[in-house]
């Protein structure tokens, strides 16, 4: 208390500097009156008595300084003066000063602006209450190798009832696209089903009308923000409002606010890569059809996701244990299905961002190395201008100024740098930040939640302290340790050892991240064009995909089902510039997946034990569509229709898991329950294809024939003799023909979807490329300016050299080995540094190994070329060196 | 400023003089205060009375003394200081603190060191 009221009087009278000052000397000169007096009155002659009280007092300066700090903040002022000096440093050194803050201010800047993704992205908690109460929960078994598989809906439910510590809600863990009419278009949308309850547990409150509820008939719907803007204009009287999906209508009950994203891409099952389209656009219940669709009643269809908001005070652990022993007696009541199975609860944040999490920190320390080498660069700048200011330093320090005072005077300035250049890039990274998020494939989790927010403003903030710290330090104290005799002795001679070879130092350290980053770079852009150039095991070129969702009409009996594709595809082979048409249920690279238990006929495991393999139906002529290469036996023909011996395609993946070195034609397999056709004979063998990702190996599959259990939204695709997107008015045309009601869903070509899949891929390259070229700029300017310094200082010894003889390619010679010596030191740190640090990027890589002698060996030679580039200009400097007029000047 | 003069424990020692001169004295002005002082230590003591002010000021800015302009004795213009509550207070605190420091340090200096 005493000492914050002492306090409160030290800064008032910093403020009003002056007013102490009078009342202190008058305080004094009554002292000395008083005392002079006293002493005249003991006897004293008035020059005595002057003289005594005089010495009795004290030196009046210290008293007065003493005085003076004690009433101010000293400190403070001298921060203040420092400041003042630095901003008039600016203007008397503009060019200087702009070096300085433009490479902090490009540096902070990108950090910023990376930050502020990773904080939206990764830091930022849930935007909903209480989110650290959120969990997913999951069941994986170790036997078959299945992680994070949702669960049946009966296990669902009844896992509800026995978990005491949390709230459980249930989700449908596939999209399910549907195609709305919206004012007579056909508008296509995406949905997830979940139960009523699902709202609450999130509690994020709807922006209009309510949230689902358990009284809800079929066809309430809850629709995202960026629906009700984009398709129904924004519309204020949209609650109740009616929408039809071609067979019933659907009622919109609310809209929910902009930063409602549920579920995240992650909590889908068909393990949605980035080009899934993630966007929900409505959300509706899930009960009414888990009721009437019999294959959710079968504990081995395993659709449903679980959430679930842990009850107040409970720790997560609690929560695993609880969910244990609830699953436990699952497991005890339904050992056929569900034995084997373990339940993982995982945090809903953590789940939200889990495969995003690596790139993003990758991102995050690559700019770090941005950040360090600009640094690197600036202290450099200040050291070669402290060069220049040694003299006046020397003179400081011997009329009195501290050591401590010229480092505060070094920090101050360094820190003035920063924050101007922090202000600059928190600028900088404000308009990037949006194109960053633009450029973000889609499905990055959490995209809209990205802003230059107050945490970014603080990481900024901190960032500018510590880079104003770290780059002064070393200016700072080679100022303070400045020994004043010698450098006022040796004048502009100096002997300044010591200093090139820290600066020399720092250049190598600069090469050595530069080398870090472009290493990183390169084995990244090695592993796209691997990726790029994988067999994705079809042709990609020329092929039109759309998806087509039969209409209700023609799916209530089998052989109208059949013959509505009959009649459609009769009319779009018939379109001009068509080769052939075909289409299946999961297209590969659109990011989607769907799987089956199987299992051989003759060696079939106890139910629940059932390997899975990836399932699809082969429509129409898929195969040669495609391009897709039969390897063994025969496809499917027209012959293989309704009523004929179910029949199936495998590919070579599949007879390998299933069937290694046996013959699989004519063998008999079960399917799972989610599959329409419970037992077929293999008839033949197509080659494997990469439907997940390029970079994913291939998984086992298994065709049926569309003839023998019809999709009702297949995904056609049709190969074209030319150029496919002219062909996409005559194929919409040709579906009108077939039947108005048909809605095709937004016509892509497979080349697009084939860039769309490697996306994150060119986001995380490019971003890194573009960081480590700028780190390569900034590495070339340091080297170019260390070694324009060495030439500046040595003009003499150079001129000197040159008049007794030594040829100017000799003074050439002397800068490049100069270089030469720098980059290779740092080089060689640089790649020790790599090979430590290179298999954080493993993961992201393929095709080629994170340590790769031949990428480090080229981009390492890069550097060295890079460097010696920027050594030539100071190099030819020397060169020219006139050795008359660089004497005479002496 | 010597050695004494920078130190922690002088200063402590020197504001807690400074309020038991005000304690003793009442109202008087810097000046007074360094020869009541000086009167006290009995020649034992020299100090600047420079040193004396800033400690004054310090004393200010906690609170402990107040301080206003006026007129001396023999009729100078003058700046007197005198307590205020919390003065008195801590006078008090420190005069106990005081004691048991010295009472310990007695025992640690007593040559039989008990």
């Amino acid at each position: 208390m005493r000492v914050l009221r002492a306090w409160l009087f030290r800064v008032a009278g910093f403020l009003r500097p002056g007013r102490g000052e009078r009342e202190f000397s008058d305080e004094l000169q009554s002292h000395l009156d008083l005392h002079i007096a006293d002493n005249l009155r003991a006897g004293m002659t008035p020059l005595e008595a002057r003289r005594q009280a005089l010495v009795k007092l004290g030196s009046v300066a210290s008293v007065s300084e003493a005085h003076r700090d004690r009433r101010g903040v000293p400190w403070l002022e001298s921060i203040l003066q420092d400041a003042r000096y630095a901003l008039r440093g600016i203007r008397r050194q503009p060019a200087f000063a702009a070096a300085c803050i433009a490479t902090l201010a490009l540096g902070i800047g990108a950090n910023s602006a990376i930050f502020s993704v990773v904080n939206g992205v990764l830091f930022a908690p849930l935007p909903f209450p209480n989110p650290e109460q959120l969990v997913s929960i999951w069941i994986h078994n170790a036997s078959i190798q299945r992680d994070g598989s949702p669960m049946s809906a009966p296990d669902a439910a009844e896992l509800r009832k026995l978990l005491k510590t949390a709230d459980v809600e249930a989700m449908q863990t596939n999209i399910i696209p549907v195609s709305l009419v919206v004012g007579g278009d056909g508008v296509p949308a995406n949905s997830v089903l979940m139960t009523a309850g699902m709202f609450r547990v999130l509690g994020r409150a709807p922006l209009l009308g309510r949230w689902l509820q358990d009284s809800d008939g079929p066809g309430a719907i809850v629709i995202s923000h960026a629906f009700w803007q984009r398709r129904l204009g924004g519309d204020a009287t949209v609650i109740g409002r009616s929408i039809s999906d071609g067979r019933r209508s659907l009622t919109v009950v609310g809209v929910m606010p902009p930063e409602f994203v549920f579920p995240y891409p992650s909590m889908m099952r068909s393990p949605v890569t980035f080009t899934a389209s993630s966007d929900i656009d409505f959300w509706t219940g899930l009960a009414e059809t888990v009721a009437i669709d019999r294959a959710f009643a079968n504990r081995n269809t395993r659709l449903i996701g679980v959430v679930a908001r842990v009850k107040d005070g409970v720790s997560l652990e609690t929560v695993r244990a609880d969910a244990r022993v609830a699953w436990r007696q699952l497991a005890q009541a339904y050992p056929e299905t569900n034995d084997g199975w373990e339940p993982q609860v995982v945090p809903l944040h953590e789940q939200a961002v889990g495969n995003v999490r690596e790139q993003l920190l990758l991102l995050l320390g690559s700019v770090a190395i941005v950040l360090v080498i600009a640094c690197v660069n600036v202290t450099n700048l200040l050291l070669a201008r402290g060069m220049a200011r040694q003299r006046e330093l020397a003179m400081r320090s011997a009329l009195g100024a501290s050591r401590g005072r010229l480092l505060q005077q070094q920090l101050i300035e360094s820190l003035t740098y920063s924050s101007v250049g922090a202000a600059a890039g928190i600028v900088l990274a404000k308009w990037a930040t949006p194109v960053l998020v633009g450029w973000a494939p889609a499905g990055t989790p959490r995209l809209t939640e990205i802003a230059v927010s107050w945490p970014v403003a603080v990481f900024t903030a901190a960032v500018a302290m510590l880079c104003g710290l770290v780059v002064g330090a070393i200016p700072g104290f080679g100022a303070a340790r400045a020994d004043v005799r010698q450098t006022i002795d040796d004048g502009a001679r100096g002997s300044t050892r010591g200093r090139h070879q820290l600066r020399g130092a720092l250049v190598a350290a600069e090469l050595a991240f530069a080398v870090v980053l472009s290493v990183g770079a390169a084995l990244l852009t090695r592993s796209f064009i691997a990726v790029v150039n994988t067999d994705p095991g079809f042709r990609t070129d020329r092929l039109l995909t759309l998806q087509v969702s039969v209409p209700g009409t023609y799916t209530s009996a089998l052989d109208k089902h059949v013959g509505f594709y009959r009649s459609l595809f009769a009319r779009l082979d018939a379109v001009p510039g068509v080769i052939s048409v075909g289409g299946t249920t999961r297209l590969p690279l659109s990011g989607t997946n769907s799987s089956t238990q199987v299992a051989v006929e003759g060696r079939v495991p106890p139910e629940g034990q059932w390997p899975e393999a990836d399932f699809r139906r082969a429509v129409h002529r898929y195969f040669e569509t495609m391009e897709i290469p039969v390897r063994r036996g025969r496809i499917f023909t027209d012959a293989d229709r309704a009523g004929a011996p179910p029949v199936a395609v495998i590919n070579e993946s599949f007879a390998r898991k299933f069937f290694a070195a046996a013959d699989p034609i004519g063998r008999q397999i079960r399917l799972g329950p989610s599959s329409p056709v419970r037992q077929a004979t293999i008839v033949g063998i197509v080659g494997d294809l990469r439907h997940q990702r390029l970079d994913a190996a291939p998984n086992a599959e298994v065709y049926v024939n569309y003839q023998q259990a019809p999709p009702y939204a297949p995904l056609v695709v049709i190969r074209t003799a030319a150029d496919p997107v002219p062909l996409a008015a005559s194929i919409r045309a040709a579906l009108r023909d077939v039947d108005p009601a048909i809605q095709p869903f937004p016509i892509q070509t497979m080349s697009e979807l084939r860039s769309a899949s490697v996306a994150p891929r060119i986001f995380l390259m490019a971003l890194i490329t573009s960081f480590s070229i700028l780190a390569l700029v900034l590495a070339g300017v340091g080297v170019y300016g260390v070694l324009s310094l060495v030439v500046a200082e040595r003009t003499r010894e150079i001129g000197i050299r040159l008049a007794l003889g030594a040829s100017p390619r000799g003074m050439l010679s002397l800068i490049v080995k100069h270089a030469l010596l720098l980059s290779i030191a740092g080089v060689g740190a640089g790649i020790a540094m790599t090979l430590i640090l290179s298999p954080m990027v493993a993961s992201q890589l393929y095709g080629v190994g994170a340590s790769d002698p031949a990428t480090i060996a080229a981009t390492a030679a890069g550097l060295l070329i890079v460097s010696l580039i920027a050594a030539l200009l100071p190099a030819a400097r020397a060169m020219r060196v006139d050795p008359i007029t660089t004497l005479r000047r002496e | 400023m010597t050695q004494l003069e920078r130190n922690a424990v002088w200063q402590g020692t020197l504001s807690l003089m400074v309020l038991r001169t005000l304690l003793a004295m009442g109202e008087q002005h810097g000046y007074g205060i360094a020869r009541r002082i000086e009167q006290i230590a009995d020649g034992r003591l020299s100090i600047n009375y420079g040193t004396l002010y800033p400690a004054l000021l310090k004393l200010e800015q906690e609170g402990l003394i107040s301080s206003s302009w006026g007129v001396s004795d023999n009729n100078r213009k003058a700046k007197f200081y005198r307590l205020t509550k919390a003065g008195r207070r801590q006078i008090e605190r420190e005069t106990r603190e005081w004691e048991a420091m010295t009472a310990i340090m007695t025992r640690f200096f007593s040559p039989s060191g008990e």
